[in-house]
C-alpha cells in the first residue's frame, strides 16, 4: 500500500484492499476428532436401539410398538446429520446464507413428505365417497347423499317410491298427469320437423338419399350436381 | 476464468500463491464464498433428488408395512454398519484434509485424501461383494426382475426397487465423490492448494460429506427399522 491510500476500512466492500479483510475459519483437528467420536458412538447407539426391539421380545416377551424404534433411530440420524453439516461441512462457521439454503431445502422436503403423507392417510376416506357418488359414466345407480343411507337401485325409482309412500298412489298419478301435461302436453310430435338442435330427414326431398345403395345412373353424384 | 499466474517469480512461490481469481470477483475470498454458496445450492438439489426416494420409501412403507418388515430383515446390519463407519471416518479424513490445505500441510492433505478415496473404494467393494452380488444372485431384484421364490409378502419386489434405487444412486454419488477427490489429488500433488487457495479441496469435501449425510439416513431406514 502506498502512502497516498486512506486507512483501510474493513467494512467497505468496494475497497480494493478488501482481499484479506476476513479469514476463513480453520476448524481445529481436535474438534473434528471429537465430532467423529460422537458420530461413531451414535452409530453404535442406533444399532443398539434397533436390536432393543428384538431383545425385549426374546428375553422379556414384550412387544415394543414399531414407532418407538423408528422415532429413536431417526432422531439419532438427524443429530448425526446436523453434526456432519455443522462441523465437517463447516456450516456453523460459514456464511449464514448457506445454512439458510439448506434450511429451505429441508422445508421443501418436509412439505413434499408431509403433503404426500396427508394424501395417503386420507385416501380411504375419499374412496368411500367416490365409490358410491362417482361412477364411471354416471349411471345414477347405488348413490348416497351426505348424511343419508345408501340408495338401493336408481335414484329416480327411489325418489318416485318415496313420493308414492308419502302421498299415495292416486294422488301421485294425478299430479304426474298434471305435470306431464305441463311439460310434455303441447310438445310437437317427435320425428316431425327439424329444429336448430335436431335435424330430421324429410323423405322424398332427395330421392334415393337414404337408400342403401346409390342410384345406378349417378344422377345425384355430388361432384356433378349443380349446387 | 481463474488462472494460475505463470509470470514472474515462478520459482519462489508455490502454485496456490500464484492463483489469480476470476476478474469479475474483487478478491479470492469473494470468489471462494461465491463458489461455495453456488455449490451449496447444487447440494440442495442433490438433497431434493434423494428426497424423492425417501418419500417413495415412506409411502410404500405406509402401504405395505409387511413387505418392508421382511425387506429390512433380509439385510445384514453388520455390513451396513461397517459401511457407515467407513463413510464417517472418511468424512473425518476429508474434513482434516481441508484443514491441512488451509494450513499448507500438503503431504498430510494428500494422505488424508488418499485414505478418503480408499475408504470410498472399500465401501463400494463391500456393497458389491457382500450385498448386491449375493442378493442379485438369489433373485432379490427390483421390480419385474424379481425372481426370489421364498418371499412371503406379495409386495417384496417393491422393497427391492426402493432399496436398489436408493443405495444405487448413493453408490453412484460415492463414485463421483471419489473421482472429485482423485482430481483434487492430481492437482494437489504439485501444490495447487494451500492457505491462499483451496476452493477445489473444499468443494470436493462438501460433496463427500453430502454422500456421508445421505448414508446416515439411508442406513437406519433400510437396515435398522423393522
Amino acid at each position: 500500500m502506498s502512502a497516498t491510500h486512506l486507512p483501510l476500512d474493513p467494512s467497505d466492500p468496494t475497497d480494493p484492499h478488501h482481499e484479506h479483510a476476513h479469514a476463513h475459519t480453520i476448524v481445529p483437528v481436535l474438534t473434528l476428532r471429537l465430532i467423529l467420536a460422537v458420530l461413531l458412538v451414535f452409530t453404535a447407539l442406533t444399532i443398539g436401539a434397533a436390536q432393543l426391539e428384538l431383545w425385549a421380545h426374546n428375553y422379556f416377551d414384550i412387544e415394543l410398538p414399531r414407532w418407538i424404534n423408528v422415532v429413536g433411530v431417526l432422531t439419532i440420524a438427524t443429530i448425526k446429520g446436523l453434526l456432519v453439516m455443522g462441523y465437517f461441512m463447516q456450516l456453523k462457521f460459514d456464511n449464514p446464507i448457506n445454512s439458510i439454503i439448506m434450511a429451505f431445502t429441508f422445508l421443501a422436503f418436509a412439505l413434499f413428505l408431509g403433503f404426500t403423507g396427508l394424501d395417503m392417510v386420507n385416501r380411504d376416506r375419499i374412496y368411500a365417497y367416490k365409490a358410491v357418488l362417482v361412477t364411471g359414466g354416471g349411471t345414477g345407480v347405488g348413490m348416497r347423499r351426505f348424511g343419508e343411507e345408501q340408495i338401493e337401485g336408481p335414484i329416480v325409482i327411489h325418489e318416485r317410491d318415496k313420493k308414492i309412500a308419502e302421498i299415495g298412489k292416486e294422488a301421485y298419478d294425478a299430479r304426474k298427469a298434471e305435470l306431464h301435461e305441463k311439460y310434455h302436453g303441447h310438445a310437437p310430435p317427435r320425428d316431425a320437423t327439424s329444429s336448430a338442435n335436431v335435424s330430421r330427414p324429410r323423405p322424398g326431398l332427395t330421392p334415393g338419399l337414404f337408400d342403401a345403395e346409390a342410384p345406378a345412373d349417378g344422377a345425384h353424384d355430388p361432384h356433378k350436381a349443380g349446387h | 476464468m481463474a488462472t494460475i499466474d505463470t509470470r514472474g517469480d515462478r520459482e519462489s512461490k508455490p502454485l496456490w500463491a500464484r492463483y489469480r481469481h476470476a476478474p469479475h470477483f474483487r478478491s479470492r475470498e469473494e470468489e471462494f464464498d461465491a463458489v461455495k454458496t453456488g455449490f451449496w445450492l447444487f447440494l440442495s438439489t442433490e438433497v431434493l433428488l434423494f428426497s424423492g426416494l425417501f418419500v417413495a420409501y415412506a409411502i410404500f412403507r405406509m402401504l405395505y408395512p409387511e413387505a418392508f418388515y421382511n425387506g429390512s430383515r433380509y439385510l445384514d446390519w453388520k455390513w451396513g454398519g461397517l459401511n457407515t463407519v467407513l463413510l464417517l471416518v472418511s468424512s473425518y479424513t476429508m474434513a482434516a484434509g481441508v484443514g491441512n490445505a488451509q494450513r499448507g500441510e500438503n503431504r498430510r492433505m494428500m494422505g488424508n485424501l488418499g485414505f478418503t478415496v480408499i475408504a470410498g473404494a472399500a465401501f463400494i467393494a463391500i456393497k458389491l461383494a457382500f450385498e448386491y452380488g449375493p442378493k442379485w444372485a438369489e433373485g432379490k431384484r427390483p421390480g419385474i426382475l424379481f425372481s426370489y421364490p421364498f418371499a412371503t409378502d406379495p409386495h417384496e419386489n417393491l422393497w427391492w426397487s426402493v432399496y436398489y434405487c436408493a443405495t444405487g444412486l448413493h453408490a453412484l454419488h460415492v463414485l463421483i465423490g471419489m473421482a472429485l477427490i482423485v482430481r483434487v489429488m492430481w492437482f494437489g500433488r504439485k501444490g495447487a492448494y494451500g492457505p491462499g487457495h483451496y476452493t477445489g479441496v473444499e468443494i470436493a469435501g462438501l460433496y463427500w460429506h453430502l454422500v456421508d449425510l445421505i448414508w446416515i439416513f439411508l442406513f437406519p431406514l433400510l437396515y435398522l427399522i423393522h
